[in-house]
């Protein structure tokens, strides 16, 4: 009885293809092709960010389609000042507040209950990482503020002030919310 | 916290959601008519088929150490039988080609069937030649697959010779799609 | 018997060109304003289209349509010019019509033909071209350019510029010289020939082609050649800082620096040669099934 082992050669594709710089010049240029291509190229980064701050693959989802179509319409003014992948994730995050904003705005007090109860749906099942599967709930379980910063710079490594931009607060503001995140993640995670 | 950074930062969702995206940017197009366009189908058309075709390759791999032929998929037949023989797709021993691979190749074979007819007698027989080649190159690194099924370079070999095939039938596709053989009145 | 018609022609000018036997070859003159980078395409099944750069903001297309073309289309708005030579429905015509098109040299080309040759000079936008049997001839500047046979050849030859030059060929051999920037290039048969001072990204492959590579490597850079049944062979031209990963099936690798290459194994007569030289900052990979792999370089 073999394992299965499965082989994206995206990862192949993205090493050998063509350089991102001009795969954004051509999307510029209206070339639809190419911007597939920058698509397959930052699904996963954009999705594992929408999912980990929405916290359900449905908006997840939703996210990461409104945040490309975006990027579309926004390429003319694009200028290349910032990564790509950076200024993606910038469309992504302000995609993942206006949701939340609009949600808070419907359901202001189930938020309240959310945070003390643990989210049912989450990542797909990982019978091998338990720790990973408690840390993914329990930042799962942040309230959203808190679970944006947490997300941003802890999993995916923005700096303070690239998370602060990102998500249109403060410094001080992200700061404190970091601080709260951990906190309230060590509490859940000795329980 | 170290924890938090060996989370995976890269997640696969659960469908394809390029064809949805895909379709909202083609009705924006369509509003806002582009003067500056370069079309149709873009610049580096032919290097992106090319990396395209890497992400309809999956490959799965079984470390079953008896060798044996897992799956064989035959593509449509070319146009004209005598002159090129089916090939079973494989990828050696305990190596199966994804389906939305296979149906790529066999959609273009079959596209590329009817097509061909457009072109000049002497460049259809020279991609058909050419096809056939690629096609024994496949044979070959095959057969050595199932000898040595753990071969790295054999592998990435065949995966390359398998993207050259489905590279020259969309090129040649696209081609003749686009020939000035017609004429509109 | 040319000089015959084209007297003709010129005895009775308008209704030669407007109204002449089928048969007879006819003049082309045709011009209209254009944009400095606008975009021309050009279509025509055989013969020969010759495109070259001017400064002046027209297109302008003259030439000889042959037996058998019914007539040139040339439809301009300003910003975009086609020119088609038009052949009868059905047509199974054997005549070619030759077209010399002056552009503005910034303009974006694309030209179509079946058999067609096609030679281009003093063009610095981007160029699409693709024509079946007929040569490919053309200069490259700074945009990008993507030209397409089946067995006609290919022959680029650049200004020292960085651009994204993407070939494909069945049969047609390529022979490449003075690019810079980013090369991705594809043979079934054709033998690949290339020399650059600096490319930055090359990404070659033939299945049963040679390739002959000579290149300096930018920092960073990255080369990848492969080929099933071919000779493969890379020409460093710069000081090298690269980690290379090279193997054959079956067939030596002869290198001029680094380590010997090593057999894989007893058993078969392929060779791998994987080191890191300088820096290590490019990456070359090069890989054949049946063939020599050539690695030369100071």
């Amino acid at each position: 009885m073999g394992t299965v082992v499965a082989l994206r050669m995206t990862e192949a594709a993205e090493e050998d293809g063509v350089s991102e710089a001009l795969l954004v010049r051509q999307a510029k240029n209206g070339d639809v092709a190419s911007f597939e291509t920058l698509y397959r190229r930052h699904e996963g980064r954009v999705y594992a960010l929408c999912l980990r701050m929405t916290r359900a693959p449905d908006r997840a989802e939703d996210c990461l389609q409104e945040a490309f179509v975006k990027a579309w319409r926004s390429l003319p003014s694009f200028e290349g000042r910032s990564a790509f992948g950076t200024w993606l994730h910038r469309i992504a995050v302000n995609q993942v507040l206006s949701l939340q904003r609009s949600e808070s705005r419907k359901a202001g007090f189930l938020e309240l209950v959310e945070e003390r109860l643990e989210p049912s749906d989450n990542q797909p099942a990982q019978r091998d990482a338990g720790v990973e599967m408690d840390l993914e709930q329990a930042i799962g379980s942040l309230p959203p503020g808190a679970r944006n910063v947490f997300v941003l710079f802890a999993v995916h490594g923005y700096s303070h002030d690239e998370t602060a931009d990102m998500l249109g607060v403060a410094v001080g503001t992200c700061k404190a919310q970091l601080h709260r995140a951990r906190r309230l993640l060590a509490e859940r995670l000795d329980r | 916290m170290q924890a938090a950074r060996r989370l995976p930062d890269n997640i696969s969702p659960r469908r394809d959601l390029w064809p949805a995206i895909a379709a909202r940017i083609a009705a924006d197009e369509r509003q806002m008519e582009r003067q500056d366009r370069w079309r149709p189908f873009g610049m580096v058309a032919a290097a992106l088929a090319l990396v395209a075709v890497s992400s309809l390759v999956t490959i799965w791999v079984t470390d079953d150490p008896a060798p044996r032929v897992v799956h064989q998929i035959s593509p449509g037949g070319m146009a004209v039988p005598a002159r090129s023989a089916p090939l079973a797709a494989g990828f050696g021993a305990g190596v199966t080609l994804g389906p939305r691979y296979e149906r790529a190749r066999q959609e273009l074979t079959q596209d590329l069937e009817g097509r061909l007819e457009e072109l000049p007698e002497p460049s259809r027989a020279l991609v058909e030649r050419n096809l056939q080649q690629i096609r024994a190159a496949l044979s070959e690194i095959n057969a050595e697959l199932s000898k040595d099924p753990n071969n790295v370079l054999l592998q990435q070999l065949l995966l390359a010779a398998y993207q050259d095939e489905l590279a020259v039938l969309m090129n040649v596709n696209k081609m003749v799609q686009t020939l000035p053989l017609r004429t509109e009145i | 018997m040319r000089s015959r018609f084209k007297a003709l022609a010129a005895v009775a000018a308008v209704t030669a060109f407007a109204a002449g036997p089928a048969w007879a070859e006819r003049m082309v003159d045709e011009s209209a304003d254009a944009h400095p980078r606008g975009e021309v395409d050009i279509a025509n099944t055989a013969g020969q289209v010759t495109v070259t750069g001017w400064d002046h903001e027209q297109v302008k297309v003259s030439g000889e349509l042959g037996a058998g073309a019914e007539r040139l289309l040339f439809e301009a708005d300003g910003r975009r010019t086609e020119i088609k030579v038009i052949l009868p429905r059905g047509s199974s015509s054997r005549g070619s019509s030759d077209l010399e098109v002056m552009v503005p040299k910034g303009s974006r080309v694309s030209i179509n033909g079946v058999s067609a040759e096609i030679m281009i000079r003093e063009v610095e936008g981007a160029l699409r071209l693709q024509t079946v049997s007929g040569e490919i001839d053309v200069e490259v500047y700074g945009e990008d350019v993507e030209a397409k046979t089946v067995s006609g050849q290919i022959t680029i030859r650049g200004q020292e510029v960085p651009a994204l030059l993407v070939l494909n060929t069945v049969s047609g051999d390529a022979d490449i010289s003075r690019i810079r920037g980013e090369l991705v290039a594809n043979s079934v048969t054709g033998d690949l020939d290339i020399s650059s001072a600096e490319l930055a990204r090359a990404r070659i492959r033939t299945t049963n082609g040679d390739i002959d590579l000579s290149t300096g490597l930018a920092e960073g850079g990255r080369v990848d050649m492969e080929a099933i049944n071919g000779d493969l062979r890379l020409d460093i031209i710069n000081d090298v800082n690269a980690e290379f990963d090279i193997e054959t099936f079956n067939g030596s690798i002869n290198n001029d620096f680094g380590p010997d290459a090593e057999a894989v194994s007893r058993y078969t007569p392929g060779k791998s040669l994987r080191f890191t030289e300088g820096d290590g900052s490019s990456r070359v990979r090069i890989k054949t099934l049946n063939g020599t792999i050539s690695l030369r370089g100071r």
